[in-house]
């Protein structure tokens, strides 16, 4: 996974960035994927998904890509990848400038859920995340735009994704930004997608972003040494077995003791009894 | 007749003190079969080595390495004075115990005036604070049951409310109760680091062992605390 994050920064598509709160990267996918030296297109579905963790001053973040293409072969590229780091993810770049050669569907998904301890700085306030989308899209003849929301003409927004695309005779643009989404000062995410894409007649631009933000319960972090400082050998001798048999034993002993003595002097006094009527006759 | 009239009035003292012997004998010994005491156990015992293992523990007799993340509430240390267990009726001070010579844990010595007190072992986390406290206390003693006699009969989430010094109350609820053999005590499972504040209440169980004359087993409860009562003092 180390080797393929590598790649990707290699390639371009991971690209290491700086915040004032903790080092972050950047993750771009499908992007400028025909007309072009990437090749022509076919339909595409590409897919990021991103869960970013703030724990007591620790980052984490763990990015799957996805990319299937159904109409024909993709460029190199395709199938699953997952890599894990130490920097956030706060910039995703995806299905921009793509599938300009020729009617295709196209659909592009971005989910990003941050995960932030409360006692992390900036992790307040939570709100929600902007949008800028649809803005000169679907402008063919005959042309679909389907926003929400819409219109969302936000300057600098969370979200910017489907401007100028779609804009064939007959192209559709369907693109959403998560009712839910929110975002917190400690991560500051910036999506941009599917912006100068899907344009010839006839394409089908899809795209969705959500992005989800949980403030988790603050922790701390455990120190290195071990909590028992010395590890005592054995198990622990916690008894004295005096109820683990029988018990009242002196009791038992003065009970039976005591019948058997009701027994001998019953004996002694029938045998007495029969003794003195034997002397009367 | 005169004379066989008399006979039986002569023996009656005789008779009446035999029988009256005969009922104390049966009352004697119905008296000290109904109150026998067995201390209440789990349901079998558990080899140390199919245990689950808390976080960050490995195999081994040593503590593992810590865990990267902490989870839920977290006191700061302080020592505990008091340990209550409702469910049980068990409220006693907590003294300090340490090791002996040989490397095993203290235990409230015999013949002490605190033989039925709990203990807490004082190289673990005090209870509240990060990482396994450790309370011990005897099962019985020449008198009969002791403290921890009716450790065994404890269920899941019961509570065990641990008083510190610093006049906070830290609650805990029983994650689970278990009885290993002494042979293989779950050390790892008992004293290896944890990622939250938990608690370990140990006690003998089983039968004796003749051989030794100890028990040959020990029930040990595992809890985690759930919250605090009262703020914890400077």
């Amino acid at each position: 996974m180390m080797l393929f994050a590598g790649a990707l920064v290699l390639a371009g598509l991971v690209v290491p960035t700086s915040s004032a709160f903790a080092a972050t990267t950047s993750v771009g996918q499908c992007n400028n994927n025909g007309p072009g030296p990437m090749g022509a297109t076919t339909a595409m579905t590409c897919t990021v998904t991103v869960v970013n963790t703030i724990t007591s001053g620790t980052t984490h973040s763990t990015t799957t890509l996805t990319r299937q293409c159904s109409l024909g072969p993709c460029a190199p590229g395709n199938g699953t990848f997952t890599s894990s780091s130490t920097s956030l993810v706060t910039n995703v770049n995806q299905c921009n400038g793509s599938d300009n050669d020729s009617a295709h569907p196209i659909t592009c998904r971005v989910t990003i859920t941050n995960n932030i301890s409360a006692d992390t700085s900036g992790a307040h306030p939570v709100s929600a995340a902007t949008s800028n989308q649809c803005v000169g899209s679907g402008t063919g003849g005959g042309g679909t735009v389907n926003c929400l929301p819409f219109p969302a003409t936000t300057t600098g927004a969370t979200v910017t994704q489907c401007n100028g695309s779609g804009n064939g005779g007959g192209g559709t643009v369907h693109c959403t930004v998560g009712s839910a989404s929110k975002i917190s000062p400690a991560i500051p995410i910036r999506v941009n997608q599917c912006n100068g894409t899907g344009n010839p007649g006839g394409s089908v631009v899809t795209c969705l972003t959500s992005i989800t933000t949980n403030i988790t319960a603050a922790g701390i972090t455990a120190s290195a040494t071990p909590q028992v400082s010395r590890v005592p050998t054995g198990g622990v001798q916690t008894g004295n077995g005096s109820t683990a048999g029988l018990q009242h034993l002196g009791l038992l002993t003065a009970g039976w003791l005591m019948l058997f003595a009701a027994a001998g002097m019953e004996r002694a006094r029938r045998r007495h009894c029969e003794g003195a009527e034997l002397d009367s006759r | 007749m005169k004379a066989a009239h008399r006979r039986p009035a002569r023996h009656r003292p005789l008779a009446v003190t035999s029988g009256l012997l005969a009922l104390a004998g049966i009352a004697c010994m119905v008296f000290a079969i109904t109150h026998q005491q067995h201390a209440a156990q789990p349901s079998s015992v558990t080899k140390a080595s199919s245990d689950r293992s808390p976080a960050g523990a490995t195999a081994g007799d040593r503590p593992a390495a810590s865990p990267t993340s902490v989870m839920g509430l977290v006191l700061p240390s302080s020592v505990p004075v008091i340990i209550r267990i409702p469910a049980i009726g068990v409220s006693s001070p907590v003294q300090l115990l340490g090791q002996n010579s040989d490397g095993s844990m203290q235990v409230p010595a015999p013949g002490s005036p605190r033989y039925d007190q709990a203990g807490w072992y004082r190289y673990s986390p005090t209870p509240g604070a990060l990482g396994p406290a450790v309370i011990a206390g005897h099962l019985d003693s020449v008198d009969g049951p002791s403290v921890f006699f009716r450790l065994g009969s404890l269920h899941l989430n019961d509570a065990v409310l641990v008083t510190r010094a610093d006049g906070s109350v830290a609650v805990f609820t029983i994650d689970g109760v278990r009885r290993y053999a002494k042979s293989s005590f779950p050390t790892q499972l008992v004293y290896g680091n944890t990622d939250h504040a938990a608690l370990r209440l140990i006690t003998c169980g089983g039968s004796i062992d003749p051989a030794t004359g100890h028990y040959r087993d020990n029930v040990v409860v595992l809890a985690s605390l759930v919250r605090v009562v009262g703020q914890p003092s400077a």
